[in-house]
């Protein structure tokens, strides 16, 4: 068994693969609305993915997932069989049980197999499961055979289970020691000739009664299995697949880390096109010749590929929102608070890995949100609130950003507790005075946990700190608004992809940077009045009907100054719409690019979160319009000396 | 090593180890050559925002980022304002500690030396800073005392600001 170890591994891997999408699937068909109707699709949507969950679970030996599963399949069974249609007391105990459903595989996934002693992983679909009834004569002692060797002998061919039938055997007076009582039946599984079997009795084979056939049921003990029972007499049969409404797609399962070579592959092509683009340039070549045309064929082709690429790291939030859900159920059951999630924007795309990587902050919110955001009962009661609570989960895209919100509608944070709490664990002295925003930072600082009774699910001191972490490390930002008695809001601003983004590429004191596209609003030549504003150290400037603070790009980076004379501007803002304006050498042009994340050993580098290669093989740092206005934001409550720009 | 069964072991398995030996800012140190992945010639970094001195920037390395630094500065050697001590024709040593790769630009590399384990004696601790010490051993050899760099210790720290 030691040798099949790795390709069962990765089967291992495919089934529980297969079972996020199952579960999804199943999460799916129970909030269909048209779940309520009778003879509703939606109900034979759910068994099919229960019932391919346990056959898979069956096959593999997760016994007690298989079983759970089983009692879900019989429920839903039971159900599309029925006559009327399923009510809101059955519907949520469907709901509960695909819950429990998900936590078996996760307790599956982490524990292993269960299957019985033994450890053989049978496949059943194969032929050569065997009933072998085996009755000796007298004669078969007689001659000096044991029946004991030849079922031993059976037992080595593949996993048997022996029964003795002492039906015959007569009370001992009447018992002759010469005879043959007894019979045996021996259930043989795995993949057997039958040949083998015919061997092991070949000396005995007419001094015995004996009768081979094949065992067309799997052992009773055995949960049954998937696309196994040829005939239709049993009600567990999946329905077939035409039947169902929803046809699926085929797909296939890569590694990401396969993946991500061939991407950085294809970001590698686009340098290499860019390069040669260049060097023909720089050689003399015809816009207008054949040789240039083909060029912007090749360039083309390799943006389609890019696209193309780039489409499959993507995904819509909904698995990962589906999860929450799952994690919400469980939280609002442990707290006794009830709540409810409701989403939007699920089809929103997001970079694979960031979403894999956004399970655990999201996570921790929720448990957050229910434990110390909801109310308990009777205060959402005396507040004139409906006793359920309301969590909303939603995702957007804006200014080329993947927005997430994680909202409550409880009673907010606590300030003075938070407050209270900051002072006695010696984290702010009492007449630190804070604002309302520098409170809730608080709440964000390593160790720190308002929770009174240490909550069963949110735990003590890991929350939101770890949160913070998490979503730095994916050059994501956090912002938090909370109303007293109207709930707390988290925000969480996350890059549409790890992967590549249309930039604009700016000079400043030398250096060429990248700006998000998304984030540039426009360049705006500064006139004379400004600059002399800016000149005195002015750093709030009236630029498109607005007051935008005016910083010198290479300055705000400590990277050197702009060129003297420079009177470019460049506004940006960030996803919350807060606007910077920074004064840059020239703009060199629009272009898209591969992001590349900063070695690891760097540490947080303020104001750029990546880099890519730009077309001649160096560097250049993608700034990050949020981290530059907090920057700025710093920069100027430092109130530098005055510069003089204009020398 | 003091036990006269372990001098013995130590005789009986006599293992020894590659440095490849560098110089920057007019000292000589050594590095072990299993940490080294390549060599390279040094041209120009781009600079990252608000590091410290010793951070020279960021290269692309076949498509990869690496993270520069210039060792004469990081060991104290050179003043943060002092750009010279690299020479005229610089080379960036990659080293990769814990799957993450760093490049130490250093003036020239000389050559490869087999130094015995044995002969590798803790680096003393009033060579350490209070950030601890660059120094991973101490080893003496035809009478010179040769300085073992540890590349895990000259990466920047999480925060990036280490001195």
């Amino acid at each position: 068994m030691a040798a099949s170890a790795d390709p069962l591994a990765e089967i291992r891997a495919g089934f529980f693969a297969e079972c996020e999408d199952l579960l999804g699937r199943l999460d799916d068909s129970l909030a269909d609305p048209s779940i309520a109707l009778p003879g509703s699709e939606a109900i034979h949507a759910a068994f099919r993915a229960v019932h391919t969950i346990k056959g898979g679970a069956a096959s593999l030996s997760y016994e007690a997932l298989a079983e759970t599963a089983h009692v879900f399949e019989s429920e839903l069974d039971r159900l599309r069989g029925a006559d009327e249609a399923p009510d809101a007391a059955t519907l949520g105990a469907m709901q509960a049980f695909a819950d429990e459903l998900a936590q078996a595989v996760e307790r599956a996934k982490t524990a292993g197999p269960t299957g019985d002693a033994g450890g053989g992983e049978p496949d059943p679909a194969a032929p050569g499961n065997w009933r072998i009834l085996f009755r000796p004569a007298a004669a078969l002692f007689q001659s000096g055979n044991e029946a004991l060797h030849l079922i031993n002998a059976l037992m080595d061919l593949g996993e048997a289970s022996v029964s003795c039938d002492t039906g015959a055997l007569p009370s001992l007076d009447m018992l002759d020691p010469q005879e043959g009582y007894l019979s045996w039946t021996v259930d043989l599984a795995g993949s057997v000739d039958e040949s083998a079997i015919r061997e092991t009795f070949e000396f005995v084979e007419d001094i015995c009664d004996l009768h081979i056939g094949r065992l067309e049921e799997a052992p009773p003990s055995r949960p049954e299995v998937a696309g196994h029972g040829p005939d239709d007499a049993s009600p567990k049969d999946p329905e077939p697949a035409a039947r169902g409404a929803t046809p699926e797609r085929p797909t296939v399962r890569v590694d990401l880390d396969r993946f991500d070579r061939l991407l950085n592959l294809v970001g590698e092509l686009a340098i290499a096109e860019a390069i040669l683009a260049r060097r023909l340039a720089d050689a003399g070549l015809d816009r207008r010749s054949a040789a240039a045309a083909a060029l912007e064929e090749v360039q083309t082709l390799g943006r389609d590929l890019q696209d193309s690429v780039l489409a499959l790291r993507t995904q819509p939030v909904k698995p990962l929102f589906q999860r929450m859900a799952r994690i919400l159920r469980e939280a609002a059951a442990r707290a006794g608070k009830p709540a409810r999630l409701c989403l939007e924007g699920e089809a929103t795309e997001i970079d694979r890995s960031i979403a894999e990587r956004l399970v655990e902050p999201l996570t921790h919110m929720i448990r957050n949100a229910v434990d110390h955001g909801l109310e308990e009962p009777p205060r959402r009661a005396a507040a004139g609130k409906p006793a359920e609570g309301r969590i909303t989960l939603s995702a957007a895209h804006r200014s080329g950003r993947v927005i997430i919100e994680l909202a409550d509608d409880g009673g907010g944070i606590d300030r003075a507790r938070v407050r209270a709490t900051a002072v006695a664990k010696g984290l702010i002295t009492s007449d630190t005075a804070l604002t309302e925003a520098e409170t809730d930072a608080l709440l964000f600082r390593p160790g720190f946990s308002t929770a009174r009774a240490v909550g069963a699910l949110s735990g003590r001191g890991v929350g939101m700190d770890a949160v913070q972490t998490a979503v730095a490390a994916l050059g994501g930002r956090l912002s938090l608004w909370s109303g007293p008695g109207r709930g707390t809001r988290i925000t969480l601003s996350l890059p549409l992809t790890l992967a590549v983004m249309e930039a604009m590429l700016v000079r400043a004191g030398g250096h060429v940077f990248a700006l998000p596209l998304a984030a540039t609003l426009e360049a705006a030549r500064l006139g004379a009045p400004d600059l002399d504003r800016f000149a005195r150290g002015e750093r709030l400037i009236r630029l498109r009907q607005r007051q935008t603070p005016l910083f010198d790009a290479a300055a705000l980076l400590g990277l050197g100054r702009a060129r003297p004379g420079a009177a470019l501007a460049v506004i940006l803002a960030d996803e919350a719409d807060r606007r910077l304006a920074l004064i840059v050498d020239e703009l060199t042009g629009q272009s898209q690019i591969v992001v590349k994340p900063l070695g690891a050993g760097l540490g947080r580098v303020p104001g750029a979160a990546a880099a890519t290669i730009l077309g001649d093989g160096t560097v250049a740092l993608i700034l990050d319009p949020g981290e530059l206005i907090d920057l700025a934001a710093a920069g100027d409550r430092q109130a530098p000396p005055p510069e003089r720009l204009a020398s | 090593m003091t036990g006269a069964q372990t001098m013995q072991t130590a005789a009986l398995t006599e293992t020894s180890t590659d440095y490849l030996g560098l110089s920057t800012g007019g000292e000589d140190f050594v590095l072990p050559l299993s940490a080294i992945r390549e060599i390279r010639s040094f041209g120009r970094a781009t600079p990252l925002p608000h590091r410290p001195a010793w951070v020279l920037g960021v290269v692309n390395l076949r498509g990869t980022i690496l993270p520069v630094i210039d060792l004469g500065r990081r060991l104290g050697l050179a003043a943060d304002d002092d750009a010279g001590t690299l020479g005229a024709r610089p080379v960036i040593v990659v080293v990769e500690d814990q799957g993450r790769p760093l490049g130490i630009a250093v003036a020239r590399v000389r050559d490869i030396t087999r130094i015995a384990d044995r002969a590798l004696e803790p680096p003393p601790a009033c060579a350490a800073g209070p950030g601890g010490t660059f120094l991973r051993a101490l080893a003496v050899e035809a009478g010179t005392v040769l300085r073992v760099l540890d590349p895990a210790r000259l990466a920047p720290g999480p925060e990036g600001n280490t001195t």
